[in-house]
């Protein structure tokens, strides 16, 4: 399938870019790089929606040309390519004037790739069964908290991997490489990433709450699938608590691939275990020395 | 809102821009609304910021308060989250009527510095930010060649992709940014 990059994961989230890399293709998922792909245009929604419609069909319109169904790593992508395929669906005009300005690049958008999302791959295309198989190192001992970020649920109009309200994907993820988890309470709050333009006050309190209550409720960290939820959460926790001046949060965040990836015998290079800025790697290492 | 009062760069009216939100809209979805605040309870940003209120804003379009709001930082408060879209049991989407909001906003001038750098960089790269240095947690810096990562994906004619954006209007905002 096509791998839709983003801006995001690119350009400052290597992490995640190299575990993907590194892991999908080990469990059978063949990753194919998109030439010309571009911004899917969701960040300009806001200032011009006719801009957002354009890129977004226009990098759909690349997959639809290399043949490939697309799976778009960034939640937001992801979100974005859905609800621009069900706008399209819906109105032939918009979609006749946005092909008109994709026809200038030599491009024309039909709506027929299929948009994938990391969870759903892995979950239901790749499937328990088979990661349960490839997992060489078990995690056991970790209590993970799963943080799915707002848009892999919602809003469920559009196709959402998982249920909005109850979600349970990334939980059974998370014990099929031999971890523990349990639901809790602020499962399904947000990282306020968005609020960093216009707030960031408010965000500060809205992410803080979160690492603080994920450490409260006796996790050992945080497993997440969205760049805009990672980097809230990894490398800003001091910076958070300061910001709120409250109590200092220390929870290792991870990529779910990156601890997929290690649970399958895949290096601490392989998954990019050293660019986590939170105690991601020292927990890891802690864990497999008191198994062995 | 963003630094002084800017003029407005429209040659259109205030009429055609609050039919073309309405349009936007959908003008009957904010007409759907009986105020049981269920986005407000849900909402991200309104738990920190005590002003920003979803079914307040829904309640200012419906009432054709909209004008007000335009020229107001409120609507870029919103943590885009959609919750309030998934909660709201007459399907009025506070967050659609947001974005509606700010697009009608930028047409008329008003628009946030960090959209206005964004919409530089699509035009120049392709994406909405150029490639970062990275730190490790050993504090080496890292970026996409030393990591053995291939070069960033850009349209193939940059000239023609950006041509087609400036087209769609993101000329004006890039004007705005230069001023």
């Amino acid at each position: 399938m096509a791998l839709f990059l983003g801006c995001t994961i690119p350009t400052e989230q290597y992490a995640f870019e190299i575990s993907v890399r590194e892991t999908l293709p080990k469990l059978g998922v063949k990753l194919v790089d998109m030439k010309g792909a571009s911004c899917c245009g969701c960040p300009l929604r806001s200032v011009n929606e006719t801009a957002w419609l354009y890129l977004s069909a226009r990098n759909l319109a690349l997959a639809e040309q290399m043949n490939l169904d697309v799976l778009p790593l960034c939640n937001l992508c992801e979100l974005s390519f859905q609800e621009v395929k069900k706008l399209l669906a819906s109105r032939p005009d918009l979609k006749e004037r946005i092909n008109s300005l994709l026809e200038k690049e030599g491009l024309n958008y039909k709506g027929d790739s299929q948009v994938k999302s990391l969870i759903g791959v892995l979950y239901d295309d790749v499937g328990l069964e088979r990661i349960t198989r490839s997992v060489k190192k078990p995690l056991n001992g970790i209590k993970i908290a799963a943080h799915y970020g707002c848009h892999t649920l919602m809003p469920s109009e559009y196709e959402r991997p998982d249920d909005p309200w109850n979600p349970h994907k990334l939980e059974d993820l998370i014990r099929a490489v031999g971890a523990e988890t349990e639901d809790y309470p602020e499962k399904l709050a947000c990282c306020g990433a968005l609020l960093v333009a216009s707030a960031e006050d408010a965000l500060a309190q809205v992410a803080w709450s979160k690492l603080k209550a994920v450490e409260e409720r006796g996790f050992d960290a945080m497993a997440l699938v969205c760049p805009f939820c990672h980097k809230m959460f990894d490398a800003r926790q001091e910076a958070f608590s300061v910001a709120v001046g409250r109590e200092h949060v220390n929870l290792p965040v991870f990529y779910y691939v990156q601890l997929l990836g290690w649970a399958m015998g895949i290096s601490e290079k392989g998954v990019a275990l050293n660019l986590n800025m939170s105690p991601a790697r020292t927990l890891l290492r802690k864990a497999r020395r008191r198994r062995s | 809102m963003p630094s002084g009062s800017p003029p407005v760069r429209t040659s259109k009216s205030l009429p055609t821009l609050v039919a073309e939100l309405e349009s936007m809209i959908g003008s009957q979805r904010p007409g759907y609304c009986y105020q049981c605040a269920k986005c407000t309870s849900s909402c991200t940003a309104s738990r920190y910021i005590r002003e920003f209120r979803p079914h307040e804003i829904v309640s200012m379009v419906r009432l054709g308060l909209a004008r007000q709001l335009l020229e107001s930082n409120l609507i870029w408060m919103c943590a885009g989250c959609q919750k309030c879209v998934e909660c709201c049991p007459q399907e009025v989407s506070p967050y659609e009527v947001l974005v509606a909001l700010r697009n009608i906003a930028s047409e008329i001038g008003f628009i946030p510095d960090g959209y206005v750098r964004m919409t530089g960089t699509l035009l120049e790269k392709g994406l909405v930010q150029p490639e970062q240095t990275a730190a490790t947690r050993n504090l080496e810096f890292v970026d996409r060649e030393s990591l053995r990562l291939p070069p960033l994906p850009a349209p193939s004619n940059m000239e023609r992709f950006s041509s087609i954006l400036r087209e769609a209007g993101f000329d004006k905002i890039v004007r705005r940014g230069k001023k």
